[in-house]
């Protein structure tokens, strides 16, 4: 790893300085913070919410990390802890949204079983994977993640689609190992349901 | 029929797929400059709640002197009054002696 990628994923010292100086007044320095972690900040909203919420989850997760800047410790790496902001800034958007029933809860249409037929069908694994990757398998995905709470829908996607262990989501979402561990039981449970309802429909 | 296990396991493994090639999108510069508007906005604002307990104690701290000045001041008058009161009825004594 070079002098340059450290600094860059592990918060090094020009990260540190950068925060020092910011913390002593220096605002307009935050700037270089955004432009060196606004990529990271943006693959981790992009993985949990809309893609029309990014733009304003990634905003959200720089201004909480700008005002709880003060309690950084510069133990762990500013990417990491810009992490938990983002993740926990997601949390957020997903419970408000829900909360102001924006998530649409209609359950998997006919396209949509069409299409798990066809991923069932394939032989090869190249087109499976080819097909895993259209946009149509993203489409109920999101159908899919929809039905759920935003504590399990946060959970899942953590735990059983990107592999954290249940003690990395627990820490990145600031919340108990064994919350963590009976959500994600749960929240597995509610997603093998669905697709098990979504195969038993099909013609 | 009940799907099988290997069936529900390969959707997930799908699901799984999809999540992890979604890419990000491109953030702006005019996102970048609407989140440091923010940011500056937000230091403005607590630079100001910094100030205003910071001058309350300077305005208190005026008055409490101020106060005690004033205070002081009375009991000094007070305490000149008390003595040329005393002054007057010793004089107004040795004025009655004298006339005896």
């Amino acid at each position: 790893m070079t002098e340059g990628d450290r600094r860059t994923t592990w918060g090094g010292p020009e990260d540190e300085e950068i925060i020092r100086r910011v913390l002593a007044g220096e605002v307009d320095l935050f700037v270089e913070l955004i432009n060196r972690y606004q990529q990271h900040v943006g693959r981790i909203v992009a993985g949990h919410v809309r893609r029309d919420m990014v733009e304003e989850v990634a905003h959200d997760t720089f201004v909480r990390a700008y005002t709880s800047l003060s309690t950084y410790s510069f133990r762990t790496p500013f990417s990491h802890w810009v992490a938990t902001i983002a993740l926990r800034a997601c949390y957020d958007a997903w419970r408000n949204a829900s909360a102001r029933k924006e998530v649409p809860l209609s359950g998997l249409g006919d396209e949509q079983q069409q299409w798990a037929d066809r991923l069932l069908a394939t032989e090869s694994h190249e087109r499976f994977e080819d097909l895993a990757r259209q946009q149509e398998t993203r489409e109920l995905l999101h159908s899919a993640l929809n039905q759920l709470s935003p504590e399990n829908r946060m959970v899942l996607t953590l735990v059983h689609l990107e592999g954290h262990s249940v003690r990395e989501a627990a820490e990145l979402l600031g919340w108990s190992t064994v919350n963590v561990k009976v959500r994600a039981h749960r929240a597995r449970q509610q997603l093998r349901k669905l697709l098990e309802g979504l195969l038993r429909n099909s013609p | 029929m009940k799907p099988s296990r290997e069936q529900i396991e390969k959707l997930e493994q799908a699901l799984s797929l999809a999540h992890a090639v979604q890419d990000a999108p491109e953030l702006s510069k005019s996102w970048v400059y609407g989140v440091m508007r923010d940011v500056r906005r937000q230091a403005s604002s607590a630079r100001t709640t910094m100030e205003v307990p910071r001058l309350m104690w300077r305005a208190a701290t005026v008055v409490i002197f101020l106060s005690m000045v004033v205070v002081g001041s009375v009991l000094a008058w007070d305490a000149q009054r008390a003595d040329a009161g005393f002054a007057g009825f010793f004089t107004e004594t040795t004025l009655d002696l004298s006339l005896l």
